[in-house]
C-alpha cells in the first residue's frame, strides 16, 4: 500500500530532477554570476557594480522599450484574429482538423529556420515586396525602418504561435455548455453580446496563457533580430533576447549578462503576477 | 504495473549506455573545428600528414563561427577547456579578445620550436596579432587582401589597363563610379553593402593607414584624422549614390547580374564568384585597392585566420596537434594547397615565391594571374589589431556610420561620440 503511495512521486521524480538541474540552477548560477565576473578562472567580487551599470545603459533601456513594443504589437495583431480564427474554425461542421493542422503547422518550423524564412519575404528585393512591386507598383521598407521591422517581428510572432493558441482556443470554444449558449438564446443575447459576455468569459484562462506565453517569448526573442536585422536601424530592433546574447557571447561579458537576465526574470516574474491579479479582479467583477 | 516499473528502471540505464556510446571519441585523435572550405582543406591537410605521420588520427568538425564563439564562451565561463576542439580555427579579429578571456586555453608556439626565422617568413600584416604577453598563442593561417572585384563589361578596356598599370585614388573611384552611371543608368553602383551593419569600406580605408578602431596598446583611434577622412568619404561615396546599400548585404547576386562595378572586398570573394556566376566567366578582373592621394600605394589586408592548440589537452595529444599546426602553417606546400582547395590566401611569404603562385592563369579572371598580382597589391599593407574590445567597439562604430549616412550626423561629432563610448566600455 505505502508503496503505491510512492509510485507517482517515483514516476515524476526524473523530471523534477531536469527541472531542478536544468531549470533552476542556473537561475542560480546566473544569480550568483550577477555578483562576480570571471577572468582566466578567477572570481572577481563586483557587488552591486552590474546593477549600477544597468541604470546607466542607453542600450539596455532600449532594448526594454524596444520589446515592449514588439510585445503590444503582437497582441494588437494576434488576439482579435485569434479570436475571430478560433471562433469561426469551432462552429465548422466539416474540416476543422484540417484548419486546425493548417494553423499548426508553423509551430512546427525550427525559431532559427523561421527567422531565416522571414528574412527572404521581408527584404528589400523579398517575396512581399515583390509582390507589392508587380500589383501596386510600391516597395516597402521593412527591415529599414525601425516601427516595420518591429512590425514584421510581431507578425512572425504571432504566426509561429496561432497555431498552438487557436487549438487551444478551439477547444476551449467548444466545450462552452449548449445549455447556456440556449439560455443566452432564450433570453436574447445577440452574436457580438454572446461571444463577448458568454464565450470569451470561458475563455480567459486560455486568453491569459495565451498573453502571458507571448509575453514570455517576446522577452526571449533573439532568433528575429539576430537573423534580419542585427539590430538595425539605429538599435530600433535591439530585443533584450538579442541584447542579453550580444553582451554574453560577443563582448564577452557573461557577468553583466547574468545581472540583466536575472533582472529580466524578476521583473517578468512580478509583471506576470500582477498581471494575473489584474485579471482575476476583472473576471470577478464582471 | 510490474513492466512500467521495469521499463522505468531499465530506461536510465538504457539512456547511460547510449550516451557513453555517443561518446566514443579515441582518446588520441585530435578534433579540428573549422569552417566553410577550410573543413575541406583540413580533411586534405590530414590525409597527407598521414603519409609523414601514419598513427595521426583527426577529425574535423564543421561548425559555424557563431557556434564556435557559443562553445568558447561556455568553456571559458566554465573555466573548461576540454569543451573546446583540440585545434580550433579563428578569425583575426577575434583571437585577442578569445586569449584575453580565457589565457590557458591557448599554447605558446613559442615554447615549441616556433623561431624567429619561422616568423620572418609570415607576412608582416598578420604575424603580430598572435603575439601578446609575449607569446605566440596561434599560428596564422592565412590573410584577407582587400581587392576591387571590376566588372569589365561596364568599364573602357584602357582605364582598367591604367589602374593596372598605376593604380588609382579614392577621388578616381567616384569619379569612374559617376562616369560608369551616366552611361549604364542608375541601377549601376560601384559597390555595395549592408551599410547598416557592414564597415568593409570604412576599414578597408583606414587599414591602408595601419589603423581601425584601437591599436596594439589599445589606444583609440576611432576618431583621429585618419579616421574622419575615411568616414567623409564613405559618406561621399553614398551621397553620391555609388555604394549602394542593401539590407541582406547579398551583393553577390548584384555583381552575378553584373549590376556592381568595382565591388571592395576579400579576396575570398572570387571564389565565391566562380561558384555563383559561372556565367560570368572572364568577366571580372581583379584591381588594387584605391589609394589616398598623398600616399603611393592603398595595400589593404583587413583580416585573416589562424589556428590555436588547446592547451588543455593531454601532453601526447597535444605534441600532435602543434606538430600538425607547425607542418600546416609553416610549410609552403600546404599554405598553397589551401589556396587552392579552399581560396585561403596564404600568410606564409615562400608561397608568393614558388612557381604555382607566380604562374597560375585564372580563367575565370580572364587568365589573370590573380595570386601574384593581389601579392603586389597587398605586399605593404600595414598590420591592424583588432583589440580585445573589438566586438563592443565594432558595434559603437556601426551606429554612428548608420547615423552619418542614413541621419546625416556630421562625421566628426559622430566619431567623437563613438570614442567616447569605447573609452567608457573599456574603462569599465
Amino acid at each position: 500500500m505505502r508503496k503505491n503511495k510512492l509510485f507517482p512521486y517515483l514516476l515524476i521524480l526524473p523530471f523534477v530532477l531536469l527541472l531542478i538541474i536544468f531549470r533552476f540552477t542556473p537561475i542560480v548560477i546566473t544569480a550568483f554570476r550577477s555578483f562576480f565576473a570571471q577572468n582566466n578562472a578567477e572570481f572577481v567580487y563586483k557587488g552591486l557594480d552590474n546593477f549600477k551599470k544597468m541604470f546607466t545603459d542607453p542600450l539596455l533601456g532600449k532594448s526594454i522599450i524596444n520589446t515592449f513594443i514588439i510585445f503590444a504589437i503582437y497582441m494588437i495583431i494576434s488576439l482579435p484574429i485569434l479570436i475571430i480564427v478560433a471562433y469561426s474554425i469551432s462552429k465548422l461542421k466539416k474540416g476543422k482538423k484540417i484548419y486546425l493542422s493548417i494553423f499548426y503547422l508553423p509551430t512546427l518550423i525550427g525559431a532559427f529556420a523561421f527567422a531565416i524564412i522571414y528574412r527572404y519575404l521581408f527584404t528589400y528585393d523579398g517575396l512581399i515586396n515583390s509582390i507589392l512591386f508587380s500589383i501596386f507598383r510600391l516597395k516597402i521598407k521593412w527591415l529599414e525602418v525601425g516601427l516595420n521591422a518591429k512590425i514584421v517581428f510581431s507578425l512572425a510572432m504571432a504566426w509561429g504561435s496561432f497555431g498552438m493558441s487557436v487549438l487551444l482556443l478551439v477547444n476551449t470554444f467548444n466545450s462552452v455548455p449548449q445549455e447556456v449558449i440556449d439560455s443566452a438564446l432564450i433570453d436574447g443575447a445577440k452574436k457580438a453580446k454572446m461571444i463577448t459576455h458568454i464565450i470569451l468569459p470561458y475563455a480567459y484562462k486560455v486568453l491569459r496563457f495565451v498573453v502571458l506565453t507571448g509575453f514570455i517569448a517576446t522577452l526571449n526573442l533573439l532568433e528575429l533580430p539576430f537573423n534580419l536585422t542585427q539590430g538595425a536601424p539605429n538599435n530600433e530592433t535591439v530585443t533584450l533576447g538579442y541584447y542579453i546574447y550580444k553582451v554574453a557571447f560577443s563582448y564577452n561579458d557573461f557577468s553583466y549578462a547574468s545581472t540583466i537576465g536575472l533582472s529580466i526574470f524578476i521583473f517578468g516574474f512580478m509583471i506576470i503576477v500582477i498581471f494575473k491579479k489584474l485579471v482575476r479582479v476583472y473576471a470577478k467583477n464582471n | 504495473m510490474k513492466a512500467l516499473k521495469k521499463t522505468l528502471i531499465l530506461l536510465p540505464v538504457l539512456l547511460s549506455v547510449l550516451a557513453l556510446v555517443g561518446c566514443n571519441t579515441p582518446t588520441d585523435e585530435i578534433t579540428i573545428w573549422a569552417w566553410n572550405k577550410n573543413v575541406d582543406i583540413m580533411n586534405d591537410a590530414i590525409t597527407r600528414y598521414k603519409e609523414i605521420e601514419p598513427s595521426f588520427k583527426a577529425k574535423v568538425e564543421s561548425l559555424s563561427h557563431n557556434d564556435i564563439d557559443t562553445k568558447y564562451a561556455t568553456a571559458r565561463e566554465l573555466n573548461n577547456g576540454a569543451l573546446m576542439g583540440d585545434i580550433v580555427l579563428a578569425d583575426a579579429h577575434k583571437i585577442r579578445g578569445q586569449y584575453y578571456g580565457f589565457k590557458k586555453l591557448f599554447v605558446d608556439f613559442n615554447k615549441y620550436g616556433v623561431t624567429d626565422a619561422h616568423k620572418a617568413n609570415i607576412v608582416d600584416s598578420i604575424i603580430e596579432i598572435p603575439h601578446m604577453d609575449n607569446k605566440m598563442m596561434a599560428m596564422p593561417f592565412g590573410i584577407a587582401p582587400t581587392v576591387v572585384f571590376a566588372y569589365k563589361p561596364l568599364w573602357e578596356q584602357s582605364v582598367l589597363d591604367d589602374i593596372v598599370a598605376n593604380g588609382w585614388t579614392w577621388e578616381d573611384y567616384d569619379s569612374y563610379g559617376e562616369a560608369i552611371r551616366n552611361v549604364h543608368g542608375n541601377e549601376v553602383y560601384m559597390t555595395s553593402f549592408n551599410m547598416r551593419t557592414d564597415d568593409r569600406v570604412y576599414r578597408t580605408m583606414v587599414s591602408q593607414k595601419g589603423q581601425w578602431l584601437m591599436d596594439k596598446d589599445l589606444n583609440i583611434q576611432v576618431h583621429n584624422e585618419n579616421s574622419i577622412n575615411a568616414l567623409t568619404r564613405v559618406k561621399q561615396l553614398f551621397d553620391d549614390e555609388l555604394i549602394n546599400h542593401i539590407d541582406t548585404g547579398d551583393y553577390r547576386v548584384l555583381m552575378k547580374n553584373g549590376k556592381i562595378a568595382a565591388q571592395i572586398q576579400g579576396f575570398f570573394l572570387g571564389g565565391q564568384l566562380k561558384d555563383i556566376a559561372v556565367e560570368q566567366s572572364g568577366n571580372f578582373i581583379m584591381l588594387p585597392i584605391p589609394r589616398w592621394q598623398e600616399d603611393n600605394r592603398g595595400d589593404s589586408v583587413t583580416g585573416g585566420s589562424l589556428l590555436y592548440v588547446n592547451d588543455t589537452i593531454k601532453q601526447n595529444k597535444k605534441a600532435k596537434a602543434i606538430n600538425f599546426v607547425k607542418w600546416i602553417g609553416l610549410e609552403t606546400e600546404n599554405t598553397l594547397k589551401a589556396l587552392e582547395i579552399g581560396g585561403i590566401y596564404p600568410a606564409l611569404k615562400t608561397a608568393y615565391e614558388s612557381e604555382y603562385f607566380q604562374t597560375m592563369e585564372d580563367p575565370f579572371f580572364g587568365n589573370q594571374k590573380v595570386y601574384l598580382d593581389v601579392a603586389n597589391f597587398s605586399k605593404e599593407a600595414p598590420a591592424i589589431y583588432p583589440s580585445k574590445y573589438n566586438a563592443f567597439n565594432y558595434d559603437a562604430y556601426i551606429l554612428e556610420q548608420e547615423n552619418v549616412l542614413f541621419n546625416n550626423k556630421d562625421v566628426t561629432t559622430a566619431l567623437n561620440d563613438t570614442k567616447n563610448k569605447i573609452a567608457n566600455n573599456a574603462q569599465k
